[in-house]
Parts: C-alpha cells; sequence; structure tokens
C-alpha cells in the first residue's frame, strides 16, 4: 500500500457564511505528482492553506508525514517546500532573497553559498543580478520555485506554477516538475487552469468543485473510460452511414484515451474553467 | 529562532532607510547641541534625546522589519515552512530589540563624544553612569511600546497602525494621561510611567521592582499579540 504524506479527512471551512471546503477528503502519496484541478474559487487555494497551516480548519484533520498532532505537523512542514504567490523582497537580488530564506532555514556560510547556487542553477536564475523587483513574471515564478526547492524538501506544492508562462516556460516548468519527481525524489502537488499541461505532468488527479473533492483519479482510470474515436473526415455520422450502405467497411480506427479536459467536463459539466 | 534572527537582521540592514534615519538623528542632535548651552545639554535628565531617538528609531525598524514582511508576504512563507507564529513575533520583537539597541547606542555614543570633546565638557564618572542608565531605560521604553505595538499590527496585519501607536505614546501618553488625572495614579500603571518610578527608585537607591512589572507587561502583551497572530487568516 502506498504511503500517504499528505492526507485530509472532512476538512472543512467556511468564511462567515460562505463555505469554502465542505468535506474534503485527499490523499497524496509518497512519489505521486498529483495535479489538483479545479475552477476558481473551487476552493484549491484554501487546501494549500490548510495544509501549511495559514488557515485554521473548523472540521477534519490535515496529516502530513503520518503526523496529526500541532507540533509535530509545525515539525513536518519543514519538509514541504511551496510556490504559492510571489513573497521576495522587492530590493534584494534573487541570491539576497534566498539568502533570507537559507538562513531563516538553517542554512550558513558556505552551506548556504552552495544550496543557493545549486537552485538558482537549476532554474536558469544563476546570473541574473538585479533586484526583484525588475523580473519578468517568468522570472518570479521560477525565483519561486527555485525558494520551494531550497534545502531539497521532501514535498513540492506548486500554486499555478505556469500562470502567466509563455509556452516554453511551461514546457521548462513541466520538464523541471519531472526532474525533482524522478530525480530527486520529490513529492509534488501541483494546481493549474490549463489541464492539458497538467495531464502531460501529473500521475495523479484530484477533482475539486465547490468545495469538494469529487473524484481522485490517476493517468489509468483516462485510459479505461469510454474510447475516443477519431475518424479523419468531416462528417462522422454520415460518413458510416454512407459507408454503410455502401457496403464499405472501416478497416482503421484510431482510438485515443479520453483527455483529461475531457473527463472533468464530463463530471463538472460546463466547458471553461 | 536564531535563525530567523540573524536572517531579518541581514536583510533589514541592507536597506537604507535604517541608514538614512540614523544619519538624520545624528544630524538633529548635533544640531540641538550646538544650538543649546553646553551644561544644559549634558543634563541628560532633562535633554529631549531619548524622545529623538525614540522616533527616528522607530520608524525606520517598523517599516524595514515589519511593512516589508507585511508587503512581501515574507511571513507566510516563513510560517507554512513550519515556524509558528509564536515564535516568529517573539524573533521579530527580539530583532527590533537589537535595532533599537544599535540606535540607542549611537544616541549615547553621539551625546559622549559630541560633550566630550567637540564642547570640551567633563562628564564625571557619576555623571556617565547617569548617562547610561536613561539611554538603557529609553531603550526598554522603546522595547515595551514595540511589544504593544505588534498586537495591533498582527491584529490589522498592517504596519501604520504600529507606526500611528508608538508615534503617539512616545509624543502624547504622559501629556494626556496626566491632563486627564493630574496625580499620575494612570500614567504610573503604564510601562512608561513603571520605568519612570523604577528610575526614581534607582535614584533613591530602592530596588527598581517596577522594572520587573514592565517585563511581565511586555509578556502580556506578547501573549495577547499572539493570540491575534494565531486567529489570523493569511491570505496566499
Amino acid at each position: 500500500m502506498s504511503e500517504a504524506l499528505i492526507k485530509l479527512e472532512d476538512v472543512k471551512k467556511a468564511y462567515g457564511k460562505h463555505e469554502v471546503l465542505k468535506g474534503v477528503n485527499m490523499q497524496v502519496n509518497k512519489g505521486d505528482i498529483y495535479g489538483l484541478i479545479g475552477k476558481n474559487g473551487a476552493g484549491k487555494t484554501t487546501i494549500f492553506k490548510m495544509v501549511l497551516g495559514l488557515s485554521r480548519m473548523d472540521n477534519g484533520s490535515v496529516s502530513i508525514c503520518g503526523s496529526t498532532n500541532d507540533k509535530e505537523l509545525y515539525k513536518n512542514r519543514n519538509k514541504i517546500g511551496f510556490l504559492v504567490g510571489q513573497k521576495f523582497y522587492g530590493y534584494l537580488t534573487a541570491r539576497e532573497n534566498l539568502k533570507y530564506y537559507a538562513i531563516a532555514k538553517g542554512f550558513h556560510g558556505k552551506t548556504a553559498k552552495e544550496e543557493i547556487d545549486r537552485v538558482l542553477e537549476l532554474v536558469n536564475l544563476k546570473d541574473v543580478k538585479q533586484p526583484f523587483r525588475k523580473y519578468s513574471l517568468g522570472m518570479q515564478q521560477r525565483l519561486g520555485i527555485a525558494n520551494a526547492i531550497l534545502g531539497s524538501p521532501e514535498i513540492l506544492i506548486l500554486d499555478e506554477p505556469t500562470n502567466g508562462l509563455d509556452p516554453q516556460g511551461i514546457a521548462d516548468v513541466r520538464n523541471m516538475i519531472h526532474r525533482f519527481n524522478e530525480e530527486f525524489g520529490m513529492t509534488v502537488i501541483v494546481s493549474s487552469h490549463i489541464l492539458g499541461e497538467l495531464e502531460h505532468t501529473a500521475h495523479r488527479f484530484g477533482i475539486v468543485n465547490e468545495g469538494i473533492v469529487v473524484k481522485e483519479i490517476t493517468e489509468a482510470d483516462l485510459k479505461e473510460t469510454e474510447p475516443v474515436i477519431e475518424i479523419a473526415l468531416s462528417d462522422i455520422e454520415r460518413a458510416r452511414q454512407v459507408l454503410a450502405e455502401a457496403g464499405i467497411q472501416i478497416t482503421r480506427e484510431i482510438q485515443e484515451r479520453t483527455s483529461l479536459e475531457d473527463f472533468y467536463f464530463r463530471l463538472i459539466g460546463g466547458g471553461n474553467l | 529562532m536564531i535563525n530567523l534572527i540573524r536572517a531579518d537582521l541581514r536583510r533589514v540592514l541592507r536597506r537604507p532607510t535604517l541608514y538614512i534615519f540614523a544619519g538624520l538623528m545624528l544630524l538633529f542632535a548635533i544640531l540641538g547641541g550646538l544650538s543649546s548651552d553646553a551644561m544644559e545639554m549634558m543634563n541628560i535628565e532633562k535633554n529631549d534625546t531619548a524622545y529623538l531617538v525614540a522616533i527616528m528609531a522607530s520608524v525606520p525598524i517598523l517599516i524595514t522589519l515589519y511593512g516589508d514582511d507585511f508587503r512581501s508576504g515574507s511571513m507566510i512563507t516563513v510560517i507554512g515552512r513550519g515556524v509558528s507564529r509564536t515564535k516568529l513575533l517573539v524573533a521579530k520583537l527580539i530583532t527590533s530589540s537589537i535595532l533599537l539597541f544599535g540606535f540607542y547606542v549611537l544616541a549615547f555614543i553621539e551625546f559622549y563624544v559630541f560633550h566630550t570633546f567637540l564642547l570640551n565638557a567633563y562628564y564625571s564618572p557619576k555623571q556617565t553612569a547617569l548617562t547610561v542608565l536613561m539611554i538603557f531605560l529609553g531603550w526598554f521604553r522603546n522595547v515595551a511600546l514595540f511589544a504593544f505595538a505588534s498586537i495591533l499590527m498582527y491584529a490589522l496585519w498592517n504596519v501604520a497602525a504600529g507606526i500611528v501607536t508608538i508615534l503617539g505614546l512616545i509624543a502624547f501618553l504622559r501629556i494626556l494621561l496626566m491632563a486627564v488625572n493630574k496625580e499620575g495614579t494612570i500614567y504610573y500603571l503604564t510601562t512608561d510611567g513603571m520605568i519612570d518610578k523604577g528610575y526614581s527608585a534607582v535614584m533613591t537607591g530602592n530596588f527598581p521592582y517596577q522594572f520587573i512589572i514592565v517585563v511581565v507587561y511586555v509578556t502580556a502583551f506578547i501573549v495577547i499579540g499572539s493570540l491575534f497572530f494565531k486567529r489570523k487568516e493569511l491570505d496566499l
């Protein structure tokens, strides 16, 4: 059985009368790249806030590396690196910003310098000298990722890491996530609006809608759902009819698995995130 | 906690704001000294230097240590990585106390060097000890105000609330409370009043137990601030 690194059980949260989470159950296992999917306001970020201890839950429990008590949760959160927005000082450079977090995390002297060099190299920001306030959105996201992987955390949480990135930037982030998972053994939770992108990144998916994780699925589940038959013709039904009437058999069909996007909209309804 | 303090000190000392305010503080102190009678200036009890230092130190420390954190959201990253909010609050207060101490030491050096070498004044050992005591009490008073102001800053998540509170308390607390209560019974219940009483106790050769009460006040402010901070919903 897979080892659960993060587990939420019946987690509820309301702001006044507005219920944001209505009993979330989800489990992220060691080694997963877990994609969290949901439209704006579905509750994805609130789930992250619960895991990171930034918000108090009204009900339920959060477990990190098997612990649910407050003292151990604090300790185990040290095993999490996360990217949630850009939490940097505008007047400091990438290196200086990371130095602040590295020292706060307990790195000193040469070790701190080596660790900062390592993560800056991974995100290709090693030679950037200007202060953070002058960074493009892509550079800000890359620095956010560098900060998240500082100290090689066991678990990596990335909230919308491809937001505002160009196609090359998106591909870079995807490659980084795979590298962190495969090479460094990090368990990754990533949220995104871009379902097609997430489909190519994650192994497991949690679909959040109106404050509940309505379904958790794997890549294999997507393959097992109703196949889509693609025929290279403009009008499939008419084409089949015509072919049948003419006594012509279809000898080749290309079967594709259901896309994550199709699966999601079939489950939730609607057509746009 | 030491790591947090080190990280914050290193970061804040890179901000020019601190040095600009420190420079202005020295400039105002020297200009004030040049325009006053030397003997009057040497009387630390009648000197306004402590007020000047309190104002010129509090503003840049609040802006750089707390304001930058509220604005950048760096506290959120630190908390999300498993640092408790109480620990963070205490670490910030210790860091601000260290920075305040720096300002007060600078003021002492200016006060002493300026009068001894530039005005050719002679400080007896007793006068030197009194000056050191007054500088220390100014710092102690300021730390207590920071602890009180941190309650409002964490409750409102706003550094302006802290700046207004501290400046208001430095400038008006004594005047206002003495105006409404001439006997000073209310004023002497405040941290400022306690420190004044403690100073009188020292000068009359009594044990200044009031300083212990101020430490209890500061601890209570930390506990209350921590309760507000723990209830605070942090937005990503």
